[in-house]
């Protein structure tokens, strides 16, 4: 797993790379931890995630709760055909907005 | 251009009441998917994209219209949250949308048009739809705003073009007759037409006795018995059965049905097992399966299957006999103490079982001892053996609300000795609803037996 991080217009957008699965879910909310230091409004890009398993999903669940509690959000972005399948099966697209476009997602941050 | 169609999904009681929890957009209505009239309707128009968003899963969805290709067109998906207004859905599909003009298709509706007509008409057709912005049907310019869409639903008033409701099972029912009796070559239709009104699916035996009157519709692989009568407006959907001497005319029997023999069926639907009046929308469930019945399509868990496990759970009995028997002095001791035993579902029709369970005692060095090589497992063994448990299944749920509530919106439970959230490993209960989802869309031959070694290793080495 790769992790890119940058901010811009004051939301932080994380790139994540490769897999996410068991073995590095606790790396993922380790680092998102540490991100969320800079702020609360965060893009994550999925567009390179060629992999995501429901511990991997649970820690995006878990960040995406740790920071509701400080009023901020995670919004999902470019999103590829399998995390997309995961997403559904597991019902997660209730609780996350996906967007098909990382510009547009920071953009819905301004429009709320 | 492009097309945007936001099949949302409310309540809608009458389509669950009569067709139980079929997707509306999947509803078949003269034998074709709800949502196919609109793909067609897009094709016509030269559309080559569509985008489907649903604010529920699209994989039922995905598995019929796939990639659009049968269509001639490309089709890919996205998914909304339920509270999403159209606004939110077009924003969230922007990248979509912007790249031309797009055609958004939003709310549940049927939509009236002629196909021949619209062949000429196509021009005049966008442009009337550029022009008269709709909630049901409008056009998002190239570059224009998100602001622009309409989010009401105003009058429809075009010659080519007209909108339905479709908010009663009467509605679905007239719809369809009419479609039939009147329209049927103002859309492309299934089945084989040798005579005009007339539809045939493959796959249709009938001995000679049988008499067909048109206007009729019979899908794929339909069997009807001997001197039965299919009368005007019958309209019989795919993988039907029909007994002999009986007589249908002015009805739908929809797909995956069974109708019993010598029985009149005349302004009705039969969906499975249910009755339903196409003039007053009136329901009756038979429990006679010989008068009416569904067609079980359903995978169930194969017989070689359920024997893999069996026979698994024999062999582990085996080795674990003698030292289980051993152990089970101590065993006795710590239960007076802890209280060994705790309730779990073993069903989704919340069937309770009060079994053994170390979890009172789970930091004991002793349970810590036995739990190495897996002899709390041995009480559950003779379940798998039972039927009643899976060697690997479900996690199985302790009789709490929490899990109550879980199992429920499951959707299928079939709990196992060894299961996917235990073989994570995590020492960590939330989220369970997540995995236990994860592992029913996973659940593979390979996957299980990844599982139960998994566990088993990781409890002997670990």
């Amino acid at each position: 797993m790769e992790l890119n991080f940058e901010m811009r217009d004051n939301v932080g957008v994380l790139k994540v790379s490769g897999r996410l699965d068991a073995y590095n879910s606790s790396e993922f909310k380790e680092s998102f931890t540490k991100y969320s230091e800079q702020t609360v409004n965060f893009v994550l890009d999925l567009s390179s995630l060629d992999f995501l398993d429901s511990t991997g999903l649970g820690s995006i669940v878990a960040c995406l709760k740790a920071i509701s509690e400080r009023d901020g959000d995670i919004r999902v972005a470019n999103m590829s055909e399998k995390p997309r399948m995961v997403f559904e099966i597991t019902r997660a697209y209730k609780i996350f907005e996906i967007f098909d476009d990382v510009d547009v997602a920071v953009m819905s941050y301004e429009v709320d | 251009m492009k097309c945007l169609i936001y099949s949302r999904i409310e309540e809608m009681p009458w389509i669950e009441e009569c067709f139980n929890r079929t997707n509306p957009y999947l509803l078949r209505i003269v034998n074709k998917p709800h949502l196919e009239f609109f793909i067609d309707f897009c094709s016509t128009l030269q559309i080559s994209e569509i985008r489907i968003v649903s604010n529920t899963a699209t994989n039922e969805l995905n598995s019929y219209f796939k990639d659009g290709k049968k269509w001639g067109v490309e089709i890919s998906y996205n998914i909304a949250r339920p509270e999403d207004s159209l606004k939110r859905v077009v924003l969230k599909n922007f990248s979509f949308c912007r790249e031309e003009d797009t055609l958004i298709i939003s709310d549940y509706f049927f939509l009236e048009y002629d196909v021949n007509s619209m062949k000429e008409m196509s021009g005049e057709i966008i442009d009337y739809l550029k022009t008269t912005k709709n909630k049901y049907l409008q056009i998002l310019e190239k570059g224009a705003s998100i602001k622009d869409i309409e989010e009401d639903n105003l009058f429809i008033d075009n010659k080519y073009l007209s909108v339905k409701k479709l908010s009663s099972v009467t509605d679905y029912f007239d719809l369809s007759m009419d479609i039939l009796e009147n329209k049927c070559c103002h859309y492309v239709l299934p089945g084989y037409s040798s005579e005009p009104r007339t539809y045939l699916g493959m796959n249709v035996t009938y001995p000679k006795s049988v008499n067909i009157d048109s206007p009729v519709m019979i899908g794929n692989n339909v069997r009807i018995g001997e001197m039965g009568e299919i009368g005007k407006n019958s309209i019989i959907g795919d993988n039907v059965i029909i007994g002999s001497l009986t007589n249908i005319s002015n009805s739908i029997i929809y797909s995956e049905s069974f109708v019993g023999s010598d029985l009149e069926i005349n302004n009705k639907i039969i969906y499975h097992n249910k009755l339903i009046s196409g003039k007053t929308g009136d329901v009756i469930i038979m429990d006679d399966d010989y008068l009416l019945s569904g067609i079980n399509k359903e995978r169930k868990i194969s017989k070689v299957k359920r024997m893999l496990h069996i026979i698994t759970a024999l062999i582990q009995i085996v080795v674990q006999t003698i030292p289980f028997l051993l152990i089970s002095p101590f065993l006795l001791i710590l239960h007076k103490k802890y209280n060994l035993t705790q309730k779990y579902y073993l069903s989704k029709d919340k069937k309770v079982k009060r079994m053994f369970s170390i979890d009172n005692a789970r930091k004991h060095p002793f349970i810590r001892f036995i739990k190495k090589f897996s002899l709390d497992k041995y009480p559950y063994l003779f379940y798998v053996i039972s039927g009643r448990l899976l060697l690997v299944g479900n996690k199985l749920f302790t009789m709490t609300n929490k899990h109550k509530e879980i199992m429920v919106n499951l959707p299928s439970y079939n709990p196992g000795v060894y299961s996917y959230w235990e073989s994570l490993n995590q020492g960590f209960s939330s989220e369970e609803e997540i995995h236990e989802l994860y592992y029913i869309n996973n659940n593979r031959f390979w996957t299980n037996v990844y599982i139960y070694c998994k566990i088993n290793f990781l409890r002997l080495f670990w």
